[in-house]
């Protein structure tokens, strides 16, 4: 990291510190069938916050609460020492929270102009800002020039994943929620999110990753956090997992994890 | 005989218009709030008979009319969509279609019982008017009618594709789990986008009062008019809506040559049947333009 980065990133990080926690939230899908029990999970500033956990365990249901797209039976959800546990989804974003979902969530039928324009609708009161955030994005990512005309669905694969990232982006959020950037996509592309998520912890972001590729996650890391069962394992700084994540992570959750190159 | 035909043609053309008008409302409601509008006959009746009060009883230019019903259609839209469907969409689509079912009958009902269940028209110094075009007698009613609803379908297309909140009910459509995670409010969406289709049945309202005769029991004619539209023409795209209501008035008024008057709505079934083959094979895979 260069001085000149430091320097922002502290400008950055007095102006706006968020982290976002999770307290004691019970949840589910199905009365009585617990899919989070007594979850705690805190995420802070400038830190990339890793869970990890076997298939089924509750990670993925962890970041929909957070967002507000599952509601908490029981339990507080706080953005910055503000409790929104019942705000709706939709208002999170101006909160700055921001999620990127596992599935694709391009508007296919639309160009990648409006794509971003749709991305920055809640910055529409102010004009300024709206159109300094689109050239913003465009300054950023020179490939999606070209492309603003096109429809979204008809890029390739490694231009939608640049386009969704760019378009998480346009608002600044402060705390990323970041859902399963490996499942189902090329290798380059999984190296794509992982350099945005290096990135946004450099411009002092609060990032909460969520990856079945406990490597991958492990590697960028600052602190994990571990749950089983919808309840929490296991947890503490990165540091202390060094070396032995995954004969640890094997060894705590029981799951018979994939060869190497598989 | 060839002036018979180039009447017609130009008689089902403007005619079409009309039916192009009617699809819109339910291209709105069905492919952007993937709500099955089964009360858009009844409401488009509705419009009809509200504009023939207006204009018999309150002796108001139909034009003015017309803006009178958009208005209260809009609001009647709003109060529907908040008042029974916000609630029922995250529960299931068939509550949602039943309740509508319901509606479409409190409606026709009233209008029954208000207005009689016979068969009326409108007639104003404008709907007798004609015009000459070369060796052609066209209703001058006719023409304003398809100028309007070209006006409007286009008037759509713009809003659509140039405003902020026409941007927001294209998104919506295609994914509203994208539009919230953009942090665009879904519901108010919704609501925007049944006020317009509501808004469109009460200016095809208008058309209908315009050209044909009605009664309170045209509300199934109308609504599986409308349904056929909006098959042919694809559920997400206005242009192709209106044109698909012209193909449709053309085949119609053109089988009237030679059909019964009481057998002309089986052309109707007949590009129904037929669009529902074509649109069930060409399932779309490729992304199109919404």
């Amino acid at each position: 990291m260069s001085m000149s980065s430091v320097s922002t990133l502290v400008g950055d990080m007095s102006a706006k510190i968020s982290d976002i926690r999770m307290t004691g939230v019970y949840t589910s899908y199905y009365a009585d069938q617990w899919v989070l029990r007594d979850f705690n999970l805190a995420a802070e500033a400038g830190k990339i916050t890793v869970l990890l956990g076997p298939n089924g365990a509750g990670k993925s249901t962890a970041l929909k609460v957070l967002y507000g797209l599952l509601a908490a039976n029981r339990g507080q959800v706080t953005l910055g020492g503000e409790e929104i546990t019942r705000l709706e989804a939709h208002r999170r974003l101006r909160k700055g929270l921001a999620l990127l979902p596992q599935e694709h969530t391009l508007f296919h039928g639309m160009t990648v102009d409006e794509n971003l324009e749709l991305g920055a609708a809640v910055l529409r009161g102010d004009r300024r800002r709206f159109r300094a955030a689109i050239d913003g994005a465009y300054e950023q990512y020179q490939i999606l020039r070209g492309l603003r005309h096109k429809l979204a669905g008809s890029l390739s694969g490694g231009q939608q994943r640049i386009l969704e990232l760019a378009r998480l982006m346009l608002t600044d959020p402060d705390v990323l929620l970041v859902d399963e950037p490996s499942n189902g996509v090329a290798p380059n592309l999984v190296d794509v999110a992982y350099d945005a998520m290096q990135n946004w912890r450099r411009r002092g972001k609060t990032i909460l990753l969520v990856d079945q590729d406990i490597e991958a996650a492990g590697s960028v890391a600052d602190y994990i956090y571990t749950i089983e069962s919808g309840q929490n394992r296991l947890s503490g700084p990165a540091t202390q997992f060094a070396g032995k994540l995954r004969d640890l992570v094997s060894e705590w959750l029981d799951v018979h994890l994939a060869p190497e190159n598989g | 005989m060839a002036g018979i035909i180039v009447n017609t043609l130009i008689s089902g053309l403007l005619v079409g218009v009309m039916y192009g008008m009617t699809g819109l409302g339910l291209t709105f409601t069905m492919g952007f709030g993937k709500t099955m509008n089964v009360a858009q006959g009844t409401l488009i009746v509705l419009g009809s008979f509200i504009l023939l009060s207006l204009s018999t009883k309150f002796h108001m230019n139909p034009f003015l009319g017309l803006l009178v019903i958009i208005v209260a259609f809009g609001l009647l839209g709003g109060l529907l969509d908040r008042v029974l469907l916000t609630h029922l969409r995250s529960k299931s689509d068939t509550i949602t279609l039943l309740v509508l079912f319901g509606v479409a009958q409190v409606i026709t009902n009233i209008t029954s019982w208000v207005y009689s269940a016979n068969t009326v028209s409108l007639t104003t110094p404008l709907t007798q008017a004609t015009v000459q075009v070369g060796p052609l007698m066209i209703s001058l009613v006719q023409i304003w009618v398809a100028v309007i609803g070209v006006a409007v379908m286009f008037g759509l297309y713009a809003f659509l594709r140039q405003t902020a909140i026409g941007k927001m009910i294209r998104a919506t459509a295609q994914s509203e789990g994208a539009a919230a995670l953009c942090g665009l409010d879904v519901r108010m969406t919704r609501t925007v986008i049944f006020v317009l289709g509501i808004a469109l049945a009460g200016i095809a309202g208008f058309a209908l009062a315009m050209l044909f005769p009605f009664s309170p029991q045209d509300q199934d004619t109308w609504l599986i008019i409308s349904f056929v539209v909006v098959v042919l023409g694809g559920v997400d795209n206005l242009m192709t809506t209106l044109a698909a209501g012209v193909v449709l008035g053309i085949l119609q008024t053109l089988a009237g040559l030679w059909l019964p008057f009481s057998d002309q709505n089986l052309v109707v079934y007949a590009v129904l049947a037929l669009a529902l083959i074509w649109r069930s094979r060409t399932a779309t895979l490729r992304f199109r333009s919404i």
